[in-house]
């Protein structure tokens, strides 16, 4: 039920995650954000257990910015994904852990890429990738409007009509998005997209 | 798997049993206890989640407000049908500006909370402040997540007021950790939320959210067989908690729904008059 999706644009990409936080038929969080800064220049998107989401990605964010305390440069975009993917299938035969990443990251030579990083550890460079029940509907939507050279609006245009498609689609779709954007500038949020806001004042 | 076994004091550096040498590398003193003799491993693991999960049969809530955190639960412990106990603390205060909410598997939630106050009186004496409420919902996370997947059952909240003013984290079994203004936890705890959604405002007095969390711990003992006994209702203000109410949800039905007096005795009055 956690939706997940990405796309690579001209000289960017952009994630776009749901911010449900759920326990069995209870929404405990209507704005609880899952898309990790891991440095200035990558972001992860993560779906999966709550306790595993948070400590995984953490634990890659704090390993990514030693690398870069240690060696004074940061690691490229490339080299934290097989990061990831090295600690994830080192977990695998142990104690696996049940998260799925979409990275976005930029690099001076390398431009924007995304990668795909599944729960066994599956690793693949991608344009486009989704996770979770709304990757049923998100991923025939990007496949049919993508093109490799898309600006930043026409990708926004793209991601909401995957969110539309979910939210009428999907039988418990999440109501709530969060997008977020990694360009030459930086990674930083580029918008929500709320239908459900969490109450602060009662309606009587 | 590193375990985070600083709960258990033991001076004696061992070598663990059974357990393989690669994952020793670099710990020289690792603790250890005795793995089950039984044949059907991963079987026996599965039996002991499974019997745990039904029993987190209680109602707990807190929520945020402008005069601090207001922190309610009802105190009924069930086995199955069986109503064990109807006087059970499931809030426990942690430290004198600290609570905890208690849902899951009461051994379980005593212990990890008690260990908690530990280490949170050792992070005050280490560093000369005290710990915040994120902090300290993010050491009993880590050590709930180490012990992921052992059949822990604890669904809590942690709620106090630091530095930054009032927090409220919502902390489970499977390392999960939440910040939030408003949860509920429990078997009851969708009815307190329907009752709680509706009639929040973060401009409360302390009196209207204390009756605000009372009517949400009872209307939930109504709906729900595991929960019941006493609607306790604390608050966390700037200068720590205070109890504010402990009231038998039982007498706090007909103190909502009083009973009118019965019609048939007027009837038979009349009769006899005549």
């Amino acid at each position: 039920m956690e939706c997940v999706f990405g796309l690579v644009g001209n000289g960017f990409a952009i994630v776009a995650a749901d911010t449900s936080a759920v326990h069995s038929i209870l929404v405990h969080k209507n704005n609880e954000d899952k898309i990790m800064v891991l440095d200035s220049h990558k972001l992860i998107a993560a779906s999966g257990e709550p306790g595993d989401r948070v400590h995984f990605t953490e634990y890659a964010q704090k390993n990514v910015s030693l690398y870069q305390f240690r060696n004074g440069i940061p690691l490229t975009t490339a080299a934290a994904a097989n990061f990831i993917r090295r600690e994830l299938a080192t977990a695998l035969r142990k104690n696996p852990y049940s998260v799925n990443i979409l990275m976005a990251g930029y690099g001076k030579e390398a431009g924007a890429s995304l990668y795909y990083i599944d729960y066994i550890a599956t690793l693949h460079k991608v344009d486009k990738g989704a996770f979770g029940y709304g990757s049923y509907f998100s991923l025939s939507t990007m496949d049919r409007h993508y093109r490799s050279d898309m600006s930043v609006e026409e990708a926004i245009e793209l991601d909401d009509k995957c969110i539309r498609e979910i939210r009428s689609r999907l039988v418990i779709a999440p109501p709530n998005f969060v997008i977020k954007i990694v360009d030459k500038d930086g990674a930083r949020e580029h918008a929500w997209r709320q239908s459900v806001q969490d109450v602060t004042t009662a309606s009587v | 798997m590193k375990l985070d076994t600083s709960g258990f004091e033991t001076s004696m550096p061992t070598i663990g049993f059974g357990s393989s040498n690669d994952m020793l590398d670099g710990f020289s003193t690792v603790p250890s206890f005795d793995l089950p003799r039984t044949t059907d491993f991963d079987g026996f693991q599965k039996e002991a989640v499974q019997m745990v999960k039904p029993a987190k049969g209680t109602t707990t809530l807190a929520f945020i407000f402008k005069e601090g955190v207001m922190v309610a639960a009802d105190s009924r412990a069930s086995m199955g049908g069986y109503i064990s106990s109807q006087s059970v603390k499931k809030i426990i205060e942690i430290n004198p500006y600290m609570l905890g909410t208690m849902a899951g598997g009461a051994a379980d939630c005593q212990f990890w909370h008690r260990n908690l106050g530990i280490k949170c009186r050792l992070h005050e004496l280490a560093n000369k402040r005290r710990i915040s409420v994120s902090g300290a919902s993010k050491l009993l996370a880590n050590m709930l997540y180490s012990y992921r997947g052992m059949g822990l059952s604890v669904g809590t909240m942690i709620a106090g007021w630091d530095e930054t003013g009032p927090g409220l984290y919502y902390v489970d079994n499977e390392g999960g950790r939440l910040k939030g203004d408003r949860f509920s936890v429990g078997s009851g705890s969708p009815y307190a939320y329907g009752v709680l959604d509706s009639g929040y405002k973060f401009d409360m007095s302390v009196e209207e959210a204390s009756e605000l969390a009372r009517r949400s711990i009872y209307h939930a003992t109504f709906r729900d067989g595991a929960s019941g006994g006493v609607a306790s209702v604390y608050h966390v203000g700037p200068n720590g908690w205070k109890k504010l109410s402990g009231d038998d949800v039982g007498e706090l039905h007909y103190h909502y729904y009083p009973v009118p007096p019965a019609t048939a005795e007027q009837v038979m009055e009349e009769a006899v008059a005549e």
